[in-house]
């Protein structure tokens, strides 16, 4: 499926407004962790379903699917078998992403049909601008940029962490060591602050990157050689 | 077109700001059922599940009950205890009462104070 390029700030928006626009409906706040079902379901009006997608469609990587027609999303029942959380979650606000973004752009010949329009999301595809789109629309959805900066604020301070090493110089816990190896505690650190327990690490770490908050800058490291002849 | 068991039930859900997985978890029961349930994929379930759904929704059971066709079990254990009943039930059945009927004999029993709930011991 086609879709016109969008900027980041434009999906943004629409995850922001597709926030506000739950919390008008239902009177309920859209904090972290963000309801993602209740805003699908309540907040769009859309139908929930949990299936079987990978026999059903005969592909053995698809992860969700919206279907337009019906104003069904469904999400592949090993999603839920597997409880992990985070995956699920972004896995539902990508596919609510889908509904904002793209609805309108399913080929109008494939709308005559009650199964045919829907839009399959695969492992294999995450790179389409379609795909990129909902993943980077799930991402605003579940982590607002403000929510996300007052937790990395609280932890951290307000300067973004720059990364430079891949792995840790300390060998023991003496003290925070900002590097690769350590992204997982940064993630996990941010999402503890933030009530993010919907979100993945995985996604918290692309998330910081995308505001800035964490700089990667190990291409730029000194190898070993070179740092202890500093010394 | 008549309600089906599973928009009633989805209905019932959102109304009571419940999830699916939610009130899976509640019922002990698989997502994936629920949500084969609600999307009417599969028959209604048995009488003593969609009476732990009522429970977990807080809302009447019959309502659930009367749209999935099945019968209160209190009321199936009452029936089989008491023969007379059913014989009632089957000559009702037999001429065909409406609900205008069952009003009426509603109020009938209520005047003529049939049953032993609500009567004051002197």
């Amino acid at each position: 499926m086609k879709v016109p390029w969008l900027s980041k700030d434009t999906i943004s928006d629409a995850a922001s407004w597709l926030r506000a626009q739950y919390q008008t409906t239902t009177s309920r706040p859209a904090t972290p962790p963000i309801p993602v079902e209740d805003i699908i379901e309540r907040g769009l009006g859309l139908k929930l379903g949990f299936t079987d997608l990978r026999k059903k469609l005969k592909m053995d990587d698809v992860l969700g699917a919206t279907y337009v027609n019906d104003k069904l999303i469904c999400v592949d029942q090993s999603l839920v078998d597997n409880e992990n959380e985070g995956r699920l979650c972004f896995t539902f606000a990508h596919e609510a992403g889908h509904w904002v973004l793209h609805r309108e752009f399913i080929d109008q010949p494939c709308r005559t049909g009650d199964d045919a329009a829907y839009i399959f999301c695969r492992i294999k595809d995450a790179k389409k601008p379609v795909e990129w789109q909902a993943d980077y629309f799930a991402s605003c959805l579940l982590m607002p940029e403000k929510e996300v900066k007052r937790a990395f604020t609280k932890v951290f301070g307000a300067d973004p962490l720059v990364l430079y090493n891949e792995k840790s110089c300390f060998a023991g816990p003496i003290c925070f060591d900002p590097c690769m190896q350590n992204w997982p505690l940064i993630a996990a650190a941010v999402k503890e602050a933030g009530s993010f327990s919907n979100v993945s690490k995985q996604a918290m770490i692309i998330r910081l990157q995308d505001l800035g908050l964490v700089k990667n800058e190990v291409r730029m490291r000194l190898t070993w050689e070179e740092c202890f002849a500093l010394f | 077109m008549t309600e089906t068991f599973g928009k009633k039930l989805r209905d019932l859900r959102i109304h009571s700001e419940i999830g699916l997985r939610e009130l899976a978890r509640l019922i002990d029961k698989s997502a994936g059922y629920l949500s084969d349930v609600e999307h009417d994929h599969v028959s209604p379930p048995s009488e003593d599940v969609i009476l732990k759904i009522a429970a977990a929704l807080n809302v009447d059971k019959r309502e659930l009950l009367t749209v999935a066709q099945k019968m209160d079990p209190e009321l199936s254990i009452y029936v089989a205890q008491e023969p007379q009943a059913a014989d009632f039930l089957r000559m009702a059945k037999e001429k065909e009462f409406d609900r205008a009927d069952w009003e009426r004999l509603s109020k009938l029993a209520e005047a003529a104070k049939l049953g032993k709930v609500g009567k004051k011991k002197k």
